[in-house]
């Protein structure tokens, strides 16, 4: 992520009103990435469907909900390895060895891949859907899977414009597709079911943004030794905090909802469990943290980052303790108005929000119940959003026991909280979320003051031990062996 | 009775000098038990021995400056008397014993790692980066922190079997476990200097790369500050010659502690005369290594044969230790084409020599008390040697010397004032026999073998007797 910020700062520099805002655009795309993209995609559609005549409400919400399932899960996945693959990425270009992260890239995605594969086998064998409908799935899953991936990789490499490119593309080509086929549609009648129709299109346009991706990773890495291609799953060894804190955090986005259609949901189709009002609310409230996302990029990702940088680079080059702790000094000034300004900025919108939640919305909008959850998990959303900020941040710092904790409360609180809420019925929905999110911002605030307080300390001091051998070392030169890599 | 021995890099390891002397004292000893205690700069095989163990060994234990980190790791924790009494002692202000004991106290500090990433130690080294000025790089001095600290903790973390004496054969690490093991089991410690230890370490430390700059000065300040601290627990410190004491003395050693006790040696009746020459015999007992000065002793030869003088140089020794050097040394003979005049026996029984020879020759850069020197004067044979160590004492005799000279001192590097003084000794035959007696009778009253043993044996005995043990401990007392 520490790369980001300088890319921006040289947008910043030219002073034109354009370039400042290519600057928030790319912020958007790479730290929201992902997830905001699919959102936004998402609801395109959903306007545009209503539009267009002679699609039942069943066939939108088996599109929409298989759309997310495979974008949930995906995320989980790859949640799981994220942080562990930056980390040896970084490690590689670190030590100088590039051409060993183009091959870990390969590693990536045929672990992710193999994975994703059970996953998928699981749902097939339980879910009554048809099989056309089923692969169809297959097909998603695995690109979004392959797609986070390279986001990671190109994101590294600040490859930012491709990336927003890629994505433009396949949305439009996803979207005009679905248009298309819907208005005029050139199949017999009955052929083809108008989900069908969609899920094809939606998962065309990601197959563009995929190939789009794949052609900016043979530019960007034009390289490509395949040496190794496993070896970077021997930092599940070394480090193994990260791949924990990878995958609570990003169940802990999800665990409100799964816990919540366990619960009170219903079933759609025999196969997919969801709670449209609690959904619906959630999906809401965390569109209005977006503001967050460029905020933080470009405040704490250039003003910050530069003192950042300063201070590490007096510890490690030679500077004198008093250079030192001055530099700690500024740096630990600076931080606390970065994060004092971006609580303050998405304090302000996310309370216009509440505002006009409590007193207009409810003028126009006939839903209570989804209102109701909306407003108090728009709370729950921004101390969510802070708390990523924070575990980056924490991260950025090598705090690595800080941000699992951070982590593990972020999960395990909003799990126990969403349980304990449980027997109030829909009248607790959303209070849990907001509760746990609340606990794990609070503790990272403190814990990241604290540990950057002591960055020095930590910088000379912490132990750099970490495991030569393991499981996953095994792992590693087993898979490589049979890749024929060794 | 046993006695603790600590040989800091040498004895049972390497050959010669330190070792010689520490094997030579405790085969001489058998009535007494040592304790073998050897510090080494990592693990060694039971293959790399070069001496072996007496009998009266009863126990050896290595000590190695860099192992393995230990599996069990212990937090520190530290009282702020203990840090600020630790915090004088890093910034070499105190001397206090008690440091030692905090630093050897593995509940206490920690062990090394986890004392290195506390915060104590984070605060402690601030402190004293502040309290020095220095003003470099705060890397660098923590760096140097950690290497100067590591080993020390280390010694002193490990458990030392019990002994009634100890003694070491060297200040620096040797003699800080020796001050170590005399605290904790309260009994005397001795200190035998044949070099002197912070004096060699300070010409390393300035000759290094691997020390930043401005840091040298610590380093070379910790050395010092190590041998303080020795000298300051020892009952007594010995060293073999009157400069070396002069040293010691300037180090801090308080004089009515200091002795000299020279080294000895046997003298061998039945010596051989063998390879006796025709022509003047000079002979060098050497090992052919560059601090010896091979190359002054081939120019000289090539001197005194342009001017015209019939000898046969033999230079006795191994050659293996430094293939190169030999080689080097062989080629100059070569080209200089002496091949005639100077010969290279190898490592052989230098007694079987010794007789033939009409005149011995040392051109040593540095020495401390050369045993060469003592074996040529006890068979009566007359030197020319370089004044570095001793070796003007041994020639010239100590003040008040009755004797008279055996030979000729000549500074380092000086091939024509070597020749000249050769040229000499062919030029007086009939002196060398009147020289040798000189040298012989020297040995026999001050450099007697039997007289080092007899001393160290009786300095065991008193000093064990005297606080050994046996006896009440002070603490008790009061």
């Amino acid at each position: 992520m520490a790369g980001i910020g300088f890319q921006l700062q040289k947008l910043f520099k030219e002073d034109y009103y354009s370039s400042r805002l290519k600057a928030y655009l790319y912020s958007l795309f790479v730290t929201a990435g992902p997830w905001l993209i699919v959102i936004f995609t998402i609801l395109m559609l959903q306007i545009l469907l209503q539009a267009v005549p002679g699609v039942n409400s069943l066939n939108k919400q088996l599109f929409m909900i298989s759309v997310s399932y495979c974008f949930m899960f995906s995320q989980v996945l790859f949640g799981f390895q994220q942080l562990v693959v930056t980390r040896y990425t970084a490690d590689c270009l670190y030590e100088k060895k590039e051409e060993k992260v183009f091959s870990s890239f390969l590693g990536f995605s045929a672990v992710t891949a193999a994975a994703a594969f059970i996953l998928w086998l699981v749902f097939a064998l339980l879910s009554p859907l048809q099989w056309e409908y089923k692969f169809l799935m297959l097909g998603l899953f695995m690109l979004l899977n392959l797609i986070w991936i390279m986001l990671l990789y190109l994101s590294g490499a600040k490859n930012y414009q491709s990336i927003a490119l890629a994505f433009l593309a396949g949305g439009v080509f996803s979207i005009s597709c679905m248009f298309i086929l819907l208005k005029w549609n050139p199949f017999s009648q009955g052929e083809w079911t108008p989900a069908w129709i969609m899920m094809g299109s939606f998962t065309a346009g990601i197959a563009v943004t995929f190939l789009w991706l794949v052609n900016s990773m043979l530019k960007t890495f034009p390289n490509r030794a395949a040496s190794l291609p496993f070896e970077y799953l021997t930092y599940f060894d070394k480090y193994p905090q990260l791949a924990f804190t990878g995958i609570f955090y990003n169940a802990g986005l999800w665990v409100s909802n799964w816990i919540i259609w366990v619960s009170g949901g219903h079933w759609l189709l025999g196969t997919f469990r969801y709670h449209p009002g609690y959904d619906t609310a959630v999906f809401y409230a965390y569109l209005t943290i977006l503001p967050s996302y460029v905020i933080f990029v470009v405040s704490i990702e250039t003003r910050f980052y530069e003192r950042y940088r300063d201070f590490f680079s007096f510890i490690n080059d030679g500077g004198t303790l008093t250079q030192i702790r001055k530099s700690k000094g500024k740096m630990l000034l600076v931080l606390k108005q970065e994060i004092e300004r971006l609580v303050r900025n998405q304090g302000f919108i996310s309370l216009a929000i509440l505002f006009l939640a409590l007193f207009i919305f409810p003028l126009f909008v006939n839903a209570d119940l989804i209102l109701g959850i909306f407003r108090i998990t728009l709370i729950g959303a921004f101390c969510n959003g802070m708390t990523m900020i924070m575990m980056l941040l924490l991260l950025y710092f090598d705090d690595r026991v800080g941000a699992l904790i951070t982590s593990a409360a972020f999960f395990g609180g909003i799990a126990l909280f969403t349980l304990l809420m449980l027997p109030a019925g829909e009248a607790g929905y959303g209070v849990g979320f907001t509760a746990g999110s609340l606990l794990s911002f609070v503790y990272s605030s403190f814990r990241l003051f604290q540990y950057v307080s002591k960055a020095d300390y930590y910088a000379f001091c912490k132990s750099r031990h970490t495991r030569i051998e393991g499981p996953f070392h095994n792992l590693s030169r087993r898979l490589n062996r049979l890749a024929g890599a060794e | 009775m046993r006695v603790g021995m600590i040989a800091e890099g040498s004895y049972p390891y390497v050959s010669g000098g330190v070792s010689s002397w520490i094997h030579t004292l405790i085969t001489g000893m058998e009535d007494i038990e040592f304790s073998l205690f050897t510090i080494t700069p990592e693990k060694k095989k039971e293959s790399e021995l070069k001496y072996t163990l007496t009998k009266n060994t009863v126990h050896h234990q290595n000590i190695e400056l860099i192992t393995d980190l230990p599996v069990n790791r212990v937090k520190s924790n530290l009282t702020k008397e203990e840090l600020s009494l630790l915090f004088r002692w890093f910034t070499f202000q105190t001397l206090d014993p008690q440091a030692l004991l905090i630093l050897g106290n593995r509940e206490k500090m920690g062990s090394v790692d986890e004392f290195f990433e506390s915060e104590s130690f984070y605060t402690l080294v601030q402190e004293c980066y502040e309290f020095e000025e220095l003003y470099g790089s705060f890397l660098d001095y923590m760096w140097m922190w950690k290497s100067m600290y590591t080993p020390i903790m280390h010694l002193l973390q490990q458990d030392y079997s019990k002994v009634d004496v100890i003694h070491t054969a060297s200040t620096g690490y040797g003699g800080l476990i020796g001050t170590y093991i005399s605290i904790v089991q309260n009994i005397p410690f001795i200190i035998t200097e044949h070099g002197i230890y912070s004096r060699e370490r300070e010409e390393e430390i300035l000759q290094s790369s691997w020390i930043p700059v401005i840091y040298k000065k610590r380093w070379i300040q910790l050395f010092h500050h190590l041998s303080k601290i020795a000298y300051e627990q020892a009952e007594d410190i010995i060293t073999l010659f009157e400069k070396n004491r002069g040293y010691q003395l300037e180090l801090g050693a308080s004089p009515e502690k200091t002795a000299i006790v020279p080294n000895g040696i046997d003298i061998n009746t039945a010596l051989t005369l063998q390879g006796k020459k025709p022509v003047f015999h000079i002979g060098a007992i050497v090992r052919i290594v560059p601090i010896k000065d091979i190359k002054t002793m081939i120019y000289a030869a090539n001197t005194l044969r342009r001017w015209g003088y019939d000898f046969h140089w033999s230079i006795l020794g191994s050659d293996e230790e430094l293939p190169e050097y030999a080689q080097e040394c062989k080629d100059l003979v070569v080209s200089l084409e002496l091949e005639q005049w100077v010969t290279f026996t190898g490592k052989v029984n230098v007694q079987d020599y010794l007789l033939s020879f009409d005149v011995c020759v040392l051109t040593s850069l540095s020495e401390g008390q050369p045993l060469a020197i003592l074996e040529g004067m006890a068979a009566a044979r007359p030197w020319v040697a370089t004044d570095v160590g001793s070796c003007r004492e041994l020639i010239e005799g100590r003040e008040e010397d009755p004797y008279g000279a055996c030979g000729f001192v000549i500074p380092p590097i000086q091939p024509e004032e070597l020749a000249d003084r050769l040229r000499w000794f062919i030029n007086h035959p009939e002196l060398l026999g009147r020289m040798g007696q000189n040298g012989l009778n020297r040995v026999k009253n001050d450099y007697l073998l039997s007289d080092v043993i007899t001393f160290y044996r009786n300095l065991y005995a008193e000093r064990g007797e005297k606080v050994g043990r046996h006896r009440i401990p002070a603490a008790k007392i009061i």
